[in-house]
C-alpha cells in the first residue's frame, strides 16, 4: 500500500481530477480523470490489488490492467508523489463513467511552468516576531 | 538633454522600525535621483512612523494593517514614476542599483522588466540552520526572479493589475506568474548583486497554509483547463 509522500507533496483531488504539487521543486503534478479517482483510491488506503480487481469488474476493462495500474503506480513512485504505506486496507469505489471515458488510461502530466510562485520563499516575508502575518494568521485559525 | 525617467521605489512595511532606517538610507544613496520614495505603513505600533517622518521628501502612507500585497497596491496606486523599482523595509539596495537597470532600459528599448542578482543577509541566530539551507536551494531556482530585484515599466501592472490581495503572501511570486502568463519576457537580468535581502524568521511552507494552498490549487487547475 502507499501513501501521499507528505514529506514534500500537496494534493488535491476535486472534480476527479488530481493536482500535486511538490514543494521543494516547484514541480506540478496533474493527471486526467481515470488516473485521478486510481490515485484517490490510493491515497485512501486501498491496496494495488484491490484496486485492480475492482478495475476489472468495469465493463471494457482492458487485460493488461494490471500492467497499466503497475506502470501508473510506478510513475507516481519515480516522481516521488507516493511511497510505501502499512496502513490498513479500503476498498475502492469508482465512478465507472469516469474510468469508462478515459479507457482505463491512468495519465499523469508534469508541468515546471509556476515554480516561481510554488517556491514562493517564506523565510523572507514571514518573521516571528515581527511578521506580516497577523491577517493570514486570523484566517488559519477561521480554517481549524 | 531629455529628462531622466521617474522611477518610483515602493517600500511597504510593517513594524519594522530595526531596519526601516537603513532601508530609507539605502533608496537616498543611490547615484540615480529622479525618484520617489513611497513607504506604505500597514499599521505599525513600532517606532516606524516616527523615524519615516524624519525625511521630509518620502511619500508617506499610514494604513490600517491589511497585509503585504494591499500595502504594495498602496503604494502602487500612489506612485507617479514610469518605472516601479523595490525596495523591502528590512532589506536595503546597493548605490548602482537604479542607474544600472535604467541603463539596461535604454539598451533594451523591448525590455519591460529587468531583474538582478540579489545577497541574503542572514544576521538573527534564531533562524533555523535548514531554513537557510531551504533557502538556498530554492535560490537557485529563483534567483534571477525575484521581484524586489526587479525593476518595472508601470505599464504592465495597467495591463495585468496589481498585486492579488488574495495573497498575504508570495503576492510578488504570484506576479511574475501572471506576467509570465501573458507572455512576458523575464529573461532580462543583470548578473550583478545590487538587492541585500535580510533572511529571518522561520520555515513555514506557504503551501501548508490552508488558504494559500487551496488558492495555488485553483491557479493551477484554472491553467491546466486552458493547456
Amino acid at each position: 500500500m502507499y501513501k501521499l509522500n507528505e514529506s514534500k507533496m500537496f494534493a488535491d483531488v476535486t472534480n476527479n481530477i488530481a493536482i500535486i504539487i511538490n514543494s521543494e521543486t516547484g514541480i506540478y503534478y496533474a493527471m486526467n480523470n481515470c488516473g485521478s479517482v486510481v490515485f484517490q483510491a490510493i491515497l485512501n488506503g486501498c491496496s494495488i490489488q484491490s484496486v485492480i480487481d475492482n478495475l476489472k469488474k468495469i465493463e471494457g476493462c482492458p487485460a493488461d490492467i494490471d500492467q497499466k495500474l503497475k506502470a501508473f503506480v510506478g510513475d507516481l513512485l519515480q516522481k516521488e508523489i507516493i511511497v510505501e504505506d502499512n496502513q490498513s486496507s479500503a476498498t475502492p469505489k469508482f465512478d465507472e463513467t469516469v474510468i469508462k471515458q478515459d479507457k482505463f488510461e491512468m495519465k499523469v502530466s508534469e508541468y515546471a511552468d509556476a515554480q516561481e510562485m510554488l517556491l514562493a520563499d517564506p523565510i523572507h516575508d514571514v518573521d516571528e516576531e515581527e511578521g506580516w502575518q497577523p491577517v493570514f494568521k486570523e484566517e488559519e485559525n477561521n480554517d481549524k | 538633454m531629455s529628462k531622466e525617467p521617474l522611477v518610483s521605489v515602493m517600500m511597504p512595511t510593517y513594524n519594522n522600525a530595526k531596519y526601516i532606517r537603513q532601508a530609507i538610507e539605502s533608496v537616498y544613496a543611490q547615484n540615480y535621483k529622479n525618484i520617489e520614495l513611497i513607504v506604505v505603513d500597514d499599521g505599525s505600533t513600532d517606532n516606524t512612523q516616527k523615524i519615516v517622518k524624519e525625511y521630509n521628501d518620502i511619500k508617506y502612507f499610514y494604513i490600517e494593517h491589511k497585509g503585504i500585497p494591499f500595502a504594495r497596491n498602496t503604494a502602487l496606486e500612489n506612485s507617479k514614476g514610469e518605472y516601479i523599482a523595490f525596495c523591502d523595509s528590512d532589506d536595503y539596495l546597493l548605490p548602482d542599483k537604479l542607474s544600472t537597470q535604467i541603463q539596461y532600459f535604454k539598451e533594451h528599448s523591448d525590455c519591460q522588466i529587468v531583474f538582478t542578482k540579489y545577497e541574503n543577509i542572514i544576521d538573527n541566530d534564531k533562524i533555523k540552520k535548514d531554513a537557510i539551507t531551504i533557502s538556498e536551494k530554492k535560490r537557485e531556482i529563483l534567483e534571477k526572479r525575484h521581484l524586489p530585484t526587479a525593476m518595472v515599466n508601470k505599464s504592465l501592472f495597467e495591463k495585468y493589475g496589481n498585486f492579488d490581495e488574495d495573497f498575504q503572501t508570495g503576492e510578488d511570486t504570484e506576479l511574475i506568474y501572471r506576467f509570465e502568463k501573458n507572455g512576458e519576457n523575464l529573461n532580462h537580468f543583470i548578473d550583478k548583486n545590487f538587492y541585500m535581502r535580510r533572511l529571518h524568521g522561520n520555515n513555514i511552507t506557504l503551501l501548508a497554509r490552508p488558504k494559500y494552498s487551496k488558492y495555488i490549487m485553483s491557479i493551477l487547475r484554472k491553467g491546466i483547463s486552458n493547456k
